[in-house]
């Protein structure tokens, strides 16, 4: 996907706004346009039948919004909740969906230039939800596509698990 | 074809919402002229027309304007008793019904939908003129013909041709300016521009303020140039008329037509007045008045409306673009005022009954509403189940807070501050749920339609009665009671009655009856649809039930009469076939019984043979609250709706049996299979769960005759719950009607019992009944409350 255009929605144009995530020690970074809103980690509900991802429903404001674990979808290690552990709720083309990351350190301003494509390296099956990869000194922050982050099979899961 | 209108952005809507409204009033008027020309109904159908016809021009939509106004004049010779008889037009006015809805349908969509409504305008017209026509060869008494009335206006065009003449320039500019202006609110006055022109250069003006009127007579009025004189003497009274056109001695002289323009002068409220007190004369449909330009040095600036403001007998707000209101009110103080002087002028001059009919309409017009976009109300009771909830919360806080303190003033403060806040909450939250109520009307009135037209396909002669229309009920309900609904009276029409024959041979009336009954009923809703046909009997009913292979002999004659009725709702009985052996009914009987308990209603059937059947359906009065049992399950809290709750248990687990390998419950001679809440939701199955002290809770729970007993882990108690609706974020899944915000703040899922019995249903292959051979013999156990 990354022959995908770098007209974000967010911030003037050539700049690029995101919210930087952090998940095992790797930066992950999502459209601001489509960052609701980041609450701390609180009680979800499971419901039965969901896939191993997603962790259930929770009340935002008498919204009832399901929760995806980031580390699970990418099939990293679960961890417990710990005092940094955010639900950073967002909005993906048809569904609004928490994301739950081990914490949330900053908002960055990039230019659309520091983000590079997709390596081939990177490009395997889960490429889809990768919008490209932006080089920080010497971090790497990975561009989230909330799109692609659930294909099709997934996107019926989140919608079942709500 | 892109089609653009002249509509500010969002006014779309405002232009639909009501014209659609306009339509269905003119069609519901239309069902009942059909049968009884009512002279109410014919002024109501006209307005609407009139009204119609009037958005229709303001918004540019010509294809509209043209084939409301045939209708409006069609209308009108009912209105002027020239034409008598609905019926034959009855076929051609409901599909030019049809064809509106179309057209008022293309200003959203943007492009062509109708299908050609210029042939349907040609058509009302001729349909018109050859009705009048023979009504006037009818008539012994000489009376002004439809054919005289354009002759009167050409002699009027001609009239004013030597005027023309002689007219300046500029009075040429300015009179065309003004017959645009008024053209564009009024659509058809071709031949008002000779008529002002006529006015103006007759009487030039000076530098006082001066209107021009111009009204319009019913074509069909046999009273014209009454009527014109009478709006010169209205006009001569406020002391202001300057001249008229046709002048008073034409008038006097016999002269009719349709159309007369008149130069006044006065204060703006004088002519305000005097606008009213025109429209109220018999037969005038139309007044309006736009300022006439000042002397003839200053008309470059002419024309600049006073008040162009289209008179609609219905409506006394103007169409559409409300700015130009502006300066009526800047002159009248409020619009209840305005109303009420409307209803004294427009009554004035009526016969009593008609007075109270005229005051009626108008204290409906008189209600103060907006409308409202139905996602706003949603998020708005959103909002209100979240405070309710946060209610909740904060009295506990507060109760809290008094452990805490003690006797402390702060305790207090705050233990009396949470009870005002509660009391606020409520209120609003009953405020709330009463906004999305709606009369059940909106569904009923849909059906005049169809049973006529289904009636005229199986030429059956039939009546509808409707009683109850005004029965409010929930949005969320009234959504999905629409389809059953139908469903129910297309099935009374096709199999319920009989021919006109038939029921002769009977000895009945020919005319059959549909009756459509809505009420209130223990805080549910409760409709029935009954006809008084055929019937059902139950002796052909068992007959054909063996013979589908749905029971047994012995089963279908152990069945009581009014039970084996019920199998008309049973999956598989309607066919064709059954239908034509056993007198009707079955088609899709399923499917409603389906929809009907979906919503947490039921259905009940009873009949006579011979004397007809009558369905009933009970609803609950919302979807958005209902009254549910909430219980711990497998870590989440789950709510059961009460509707599907039977009972709750508690019992020892020794008690229970086991049948081909699961846990079964004898209750009451009812073998009632058990499974684990979380389970039978779709969690890994595990063994049956006991609290502390030993005992399984179960709750039963039934839908649709199946049964089966749910064990949870605690009963927390029962509620009133908000159901959200889960479609916004998700799609559907088995077994979940939906989740709700519980009174700390979590979520609770929300339990579709139905689902989750057919679920269990074909995930066993067993029901309560095949385990009933191997019934387990009944303990003890303890009911709760």
């Amino acid at each position: 996907m990354a022959e995908k255009p770098m007209s974000g929605g967010s911030g003037r144009s050539g700049e690029l706004q995101i919210v930087v995530c952090e998940l095992a020690d790797e930066h992950y970074g999502l459209d601001i346009a489509k960052v609701f809103e980041i609450i701390r980690h609180q009680p979800i509900t499971p419901v039965p039948r969901a896939p191993q991802f997603v962790k259930g429903v929770i009340n935002l404001r008498g919204r009832i919004v399901p929760v995806v674990d980031l580390r699970g979808r990418f099939s990293m290690p679960e961890v417990e909740p710990t005092k940094e552990t955010r639900i950073v709720v967002a909005e993906s083309s048809h569904t609004r969906v928490g994301l739950i990351v081990d914490s949330v350190s900053e908002v960055l301003l990039l230019p659309v230039d520091a983000v590079e494509s997709t390596p081939e390296v990177a490009a395997g099956a889960d490429a889809e939800y990768l919008r490209g990869i932006a080089k920080l000194g010497d971090r790497l922050v990975l561009l989230l596509e909330l799109d692609g982050l659930f294909g099709l099979e997934d996107q019926n899961a989140l919608a079942g698990a709500a | 074809m892109q089609l653009t209108f002249d509509l500010q952005p969002g006014d779309d809507r405002l232009f639909t919402d009501e014209s659609l409204e306009q339509i269905e009033r003119i069609e519901q008027g239309l069902l009942v002229l059909e049968h009884d020309l009512d002279s109410a109904t014919v002024n109501e159908v006209f307005r609407a027309a009139h009204t119609l016809k009037g958005s229709a021009a303001t918004i540019g939509h010509r294809r509209m304007a043209e084939l409301t106004h045939a209708m409006e004049d069609l209308f009108g010779a009912f209105r002027s008793g020239t034409l008598v008889d609905v019926k034959p037009f009855a076929d051609v006015l409901l599909a030019t019904i049809d064809v509106l809805r179309a057209l008022v349908a293309e200003v959203q969509e943007g492009e062509t939908l109708a299908n050609d409504p210029e042939t349907l305008t040609r058509q009302l017209r001729e349909l018109l003129s050859s009705a009048t026509a023979a009504a006037a060869a009818r008539s012994s008494v000489g009376r002004p013909t439809a054919k005289a009335t354009p002759a009167v206006v050409a002699d009027n065009a001609s009239h004013a041709s030597p005027a023309t003449a002689a007219a300046d320039a500029d009075a040429e500019d300015a009179a065309g300016q003004i017959a645009e202006m008024i053209q564009e609110e009024g659509v058809s006055n071709i031949a008002v521009a000779p008529l002002i022109l006529r006015l103006l250069t007759e009487s030039p003006g000076g530098y006082e303020p001066r209107s021009i009127f111009v009204c319009r007579i019913d074509p069909m009025s046999e009273w014209q140039s009454v009527r014109l004189l009478q709006l010169s003497l209205e006009a001569e009274e406020t002391g202001g008329l300057v001249a008229s056109a046709p002048s008073r001695a034409e008038i006097e002289a016999g002269l009719g037509t349709t159309l007369m323009a008149m130069l006044v002068r006065g204060r703006p409220v004088e002519l305000l007045e005097l606008r009213k007190r025109m429209a109220a004369i018999d037969d005038v449909v139309g007044v309006e008045a736009v300022a006439a330009p000042l002397g003839s040095a200053e008309n470059e600036t002419a024309a600049a409306p006073l008040s162009v403001d289209v008179y609609t007998m219905d409506d006394p707000a103007p169409p559409l673009g409300a700015d130009r209101t502006d300066d009526l009110h800047a002159i009248q103080p409020s619009s209840g005022e305005r109303r009420q002087a409307d209803l004294g002028a427009e009554a004035r001059g009526l016969p009593p009954t008609e007075r109270m009919a005229v005051a009626g309409d108008r204290l409906k017009a008189a209600q103060q509403t907006i409308r409202i976009d139905v996602a706003r109300l949603d998020e708005l009771m959103n909002l209100v189940g979240e405070l309710v909830v946060h209610k909740t919360r904060l009295s506990s806080s507060a109760q809290l807070l008094a452990v805490r303190l003690g006797d402390d003033p702060l305790a207090r403060q705050a233990d009396e501050d949470s009870q005002q806040f509660a009391r606020i909450a409520g209120q609003l939250q009953d405020q709330v749920t009463g906004l999305r109520m709606l009369p059940i009307e909106t569904v009923f009135n849909r059906f005049p339609r169809v049973v006529r037209d289904i009636a005229a396909r199986l030429d059956k002669d039939v009546q509808l009665i409707i009683e109850g229309k005004e029965t409010e009920l929930d949005r969320s309900v009234l959504e999905e009671v629409g389809d059953p609904l139908g469903h129910l009276v297309r099935n009374a029409l096709d199999h319920g009655l009989e021919s006109s024959g038939e029921r002769q041979a009977a000895g009945k009336p020919a005319t059959g009856t549909v009756r459509l009954t809505a009420r209130h009923a223990d805080g549910r809703i409760l409709i029935t649809v009954e006809d008084d046909g055929r019937g059902m009997n139950p002796a052909s009913l068992r007959k054909s039930v063996v013979e589908k292979g749905l029971m047994t002999r012995e089963q279908a004659d152990a069945t009581s009469d009014t039970e084996m009725l019920r199998v008309i709702f049973a999956p598989g009985f309607s066919t064709a076939k059954v239908v034509t052996e056993v007198s009707g009914r079955g088609v899709g009987m399923d499917v409603v019984r389906n929809n009907i308990e979906r919503l947490g209603g039921w259905v009940d059937v009873s009949s006579v043979p011979g004397q007809g059947t009558k369905v009933s359906l009970s609803l609950p009065l919302t979807l958005a609250i209902i009254g549910a049992l909430l219980v711990k399950s497998g870590s989440r809290v789950c709510a059961l709706p009460l509707t599907g709750v039977v009972e709750t248990l508690r019992v020892e687990p020794r008690t229970l049996s086991r049948v081909r390998g699961r846990n079964v419950l004898t209750l009451r001679d009812r073998v009632i299979p058990i499974e684990q809440l979380e389970c039978a939701l779709g969690d890994p199955p595990r063994p049956l769960q006991t609290n502390e002290r030993g005992f399984v809770n179960l709750v039963v729970v039934r839908s649709r005759g199946a049964e089966m007993a749910l064990a949870v882990e605690q009963f927390v108690g029962q509620h009133e719950i908000v159901l959200k609706s889960l479609s916004e974020v998700t799609g559907e899944r088995k077994g979940l009607a939906g989740a709700t915000v519980m009174a700390d703040g979590s979520v609770g899922l929300v339990v579709d019992i139905a689902a989750l019995l057919e679920r269990s249903v074909a995930r066993t292959g067993a029901t309560a009944g095949d385990i009933r051979a191997e019934k387990a013999p009944a303990r003890s156990r303890r009911k709760v409350a």
